[in-house]
């Protein structure tokens, strides 16, 4: 019984948040499943079973991060957490999906598993020695999978429709050619093709239309620090656009670029995540411009995964922030 | 920037109903304390018979404010019983003689405006007005200043969710209310008054309205319909634009609510010490929610019991349901500083879950510290001291908006306590 007081709350609650962000994920999971999926059934490249699988991998993923949280909670924090309230309340199984909406389709089942098992872990000890969530699950997922994707020559990011047509991914393509209107952004089709992710990329965060409509819907509901993604965009953009001109690049050059790479996603997604990211609103500007500079610096140090790198230092240096502008917090 | 939050409202439930009175009690209870100090002389002995209005004890020290008898009677008994803030103080039993009789006092023959500055400051002090929203101060301090008081602000913003008690005074009394705010001008030299009030009440507004036409030097100001927009510091802040330290009177600003104003009236006007009251009485806990004008004493639960209850389980809140308190005890009394009591059929059910960072704690609290980083250093003195946390108000504001239900006020207020 609460006899503290106050004796009313905001409506706001940490479960209709979490709620939110499944319910924003909702068209990007379908998208994922249209595009991976129900096309290639359509299209005779696969049939009915096979195109089930992009459900399959978010399922795992999902599965993978909900009961490895759960597990370790109950193996090491018994004393101090109510399971069964943990489980209702936790959302773990939401990083899990996020986290499979930006792997490529073909990377290997074990190496999704491996990938949540020591994020979680990881994540689970450091914010037992700190106290602090230190960094984002689904950053460092992603990296552990994209090291494997180095050793293991690189998994594509092309459902088997696709690979008949391309023989790479536009970041690959860039990577590979520099940037070339013609030769990198041309043959996957102009601009409105990237928008409403028509090209080959990550399971289900290539449709930049869909992440902003989701992005709209998390504001609405008042369940994102939007500030974050925003001041990101703003300094990718300007980065990017001062990098064009001073390589006589075309306009599209830095709408290309964020359009590709799963930028805009992991702007909302991630890079928000109220867990991991500062309290101010000055600690969020600052803490977006931070990632978009270093997302600009690693597309060209390590452009697989740019955007993750990224937002795992900053999530480092979130204490830091916090610290510093909670001062100007005026 | 001002910041805040729009609370729920309940206020319909109490807002439009007719003005009740309680003022037959067997017994009041009035009181040994002003403000939040118990040093009180008692000028009264057992068996000793009081009229209406008679000083039953007074304030030591600099304020000699007297305590006021809300009845005439006898003096029975001393006791103890739960004051407003939780806590139990001692009080003066005074049987009622229901013959409402008051001492003869000269018959005051002037307009409220002709009084001196001196007779002024003795009347409302000799008739113990006290602020009756906030910590219950004497009011003939804020006028008892040598800095000239430029701007009187008369705080009619009701920032609660559930009070009205303020709304239906102005509905009955608003030409007394704006008369007295015109005598306080003139008698305090002031150059001109303010009435804040909420920007969407707009029945108030017609109200205030149609009386103001003669009044030149009173305004009414709008201000947002946000919480704790009623704070004084944040009131003049907005009003005005202007920042205090301590007290408004640094920069020549008063502010005064509703109740307060009316109880100068009727110190001015009929020598009337203050020992009654509006009291809103609202919830689910009660049949008929609505406005009771009561004397300073009575048990709270003899008026929920006369307008009657839903369930025989009531839990029962004093003031607003930001800063209220619970009271357990059934031997709470009316005091001056109650604007509302809310009685509930049951306490709302909050489960505490993780943080989850999200900073709105941070974001909304009006005196800009970070209650959710302060929860994270409360073993860590030196780091607490950077937070400032003494600046903060208790406002409730970061328990009300955190999506976690943590109860960040009570984290707060033990941290400091320590
Ligand atoms: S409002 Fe609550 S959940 Fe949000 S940062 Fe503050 S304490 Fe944490
Ligand atoms: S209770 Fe204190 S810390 Fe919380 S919002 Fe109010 S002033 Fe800020």
């Amino acid at each position: 019984m609460n006899t503290n007081g106050p004796f009313i709350h905001t409506e706001n609650t940490s479960f209709k948040i979490m709620k939110n962000i499944f319910i924003a994920l909702i068209p990007l999971i379908l998208f994922a499943i249209y595009k991976n999926g129900l096309v290639l059934f359509f299209k005779g490249k696969v049939d009915f079973i096979t195109s089930l699988y992009p459900i399959f991998i978010i399922f795992i993923c999902s599965l993978c991060t909900f009961i490895f949280d759960t597990l370790y909670t109950m193996l090491f924090c018994k004393d101090k957490v109510d399971i069964k309230k943990y489980i209702k309340t936790s959302f773990s199984f939401l990083p899990g999906i996020i986290l499979s909406l930006v792997i490529p389709i073909n990377t290997p089942i074990l190496i999704i598993i491996l990938s949540c098992l020591i994020s979680t872990v990881l994540e689970k000890i450091f914010f037992k020695v700190s106290n602090n969530h230190i960094f984002n699950t689904v950053a460092l997922s992603f990296i552990i999978i994209s090291i494997f994707s180095i050793i293991n020559g690189g998994y594509s990011y092309l459902n088997q429709f696709e690979s008949t047509k391309f023989n790479n991914s536009p970041l690959q393509s860039e990577i590979q050619l520099n940037y070339n209107y013609d030769l990198v952004v041309k043959p996957y089709g102009d601009l409105k093709q990237y928008f409403v992710g028509n090209v080959p990329g990550g399971i289900g965060e290539v449709s930049i239309l869909f992440c902003i409509i989701s992005f709209i819907y998390l504001i609405v509901q008042k369940s994102v620090k939007y500030l974050i993604p925003i001041s990101s965009f703003v300094t990718f953009l300007i980065g990017f656009t001062l990098i064009g001109i001073f390589n006589n690049y075309d306009i599209y050059f830095s709408i290309f670029n964020l359009f590709i790479g799963s930028i805009v996603f992991s702007l909302i997604f991630i890079s928000s995540s109220s867990f991991t990211s500062p309290i101010t609103n000055l600690g969020q500007i600052v803490y977006g411009i931070l990632i978009g500079i270093l997302t600009i610096v690693f597309r060209f140090v390590l452009p697989f995964a740019d955007i993750f790198m990224a937002i795992f230092i900053s999530n480092l240096l979130v204490p830091l922030i916090d610290n510093i502008c909670v001062k100007f917090n005026k | 920037m001002i910041r805040g939050v729009k609370l729920p409202k309940f206020k319909s439930i109490s807002k439009n109903k007719r003005i009740g009175f309680y003022n037959k009690p067997k017994f009041v209870y009035i009181p040994l304390i002003s403000g939040n100090d118990e040093d009180i002389t008692i000028t009264v002995k057992k068996g000793d018979y009081v009229y209406k209005g008679s000083v039953i004890g007074r304030r030591k020290g600099n304020f000699k404010i007297p305590i006021n008898s809300s009845v005439s009677g006898t003096v029975v008994d001393y006791t103890q019983k739960v004051y407003s803030n939780g806590k139990k103080v001692k009080c003066v039993v005074i049987e009622n003689d229901f013959k409402e009789k008051e001492e003869i006092k000269p018959v005051i023959n002037k307009k409220i405006s002709k009084y001196t500055k001196q007779e002024f400051i003795k009347t409302i002090k000799d008739c113990g007005v006290v602020g009756m929203s906030g910590n219950g101060d004497p009011t003939y301090l804020k006028y008892n200043t040598e800095n000239k008081i430029n701007t009187l602000i008369v705080n009619c913003t009701e920032c609660s969710a559930y009070a009205t008690s303020d709304y239906v005074l102005l509905v009955e009394k608003c030409e007394e209310i704006l008369e007295t705010v015109d005598a306080l001008l003139e008698i305090n030299e002031i150059d001109k008054a303010i009435i804040a009030v909420k920007k969407n009440d707009t029945e108030l507004l017609n109200i205030l309205n149609s009386f103001i036409g003669t009044y030149l030097k009173i305004k009414i100001v709008t201000v947002p319909d946000i919480y704790p927009i009623g704070w004084e510091k944040y009131l003049v802040k907005y009003v005005l634009g202007i920042n205090y330290n301590v007290s408004s009177i640094e920069k020549g600003v008063v502010v005064n609510n509703v109740s307060t104003i009316y109880s100068i009236y009727e110190a001015l006007k009929y020598n009337k010490p203050l020992c009654e009251r509006i009291i809103t009485f609202t919830g689910d806990g009660i049949k008929k929610p609505q406005n009771v004008y009561v004397k300073v004493g009575t048990p709270i639960m003899e008026i929920i019991n006369k307008i009657g209850k839903t369930s025989n389980d009531i839990k029962i809140i004093v003031g607003e349901p930001m800063m209220g308190k619970y009271i357990e005890s059934e031997d709470i009394i009316a005091t001056t500083d109650i604007s509302c009591v809310i009685i509930l059929k049951q306490l709302p059910q909050y489960d505490e879950t993780e943080c989850i960072r999200c900073g709105k704690c941070t974001k909304y609290c009006p005196v800009k510290i970070s209650p959710v980083l302060i929860k994270d250093s409360k073993n860590n003195k030196e780091k607490l001291n950077k937070l400032n946390v003494d600046k903060c108000i208790n406002c409730g504001l970061c328990s009300y908006i955190c999506p976690a239900r943590i109860d960040l006020r009570s984290i707060i207020e033990k941290v400091r306590d320590n």
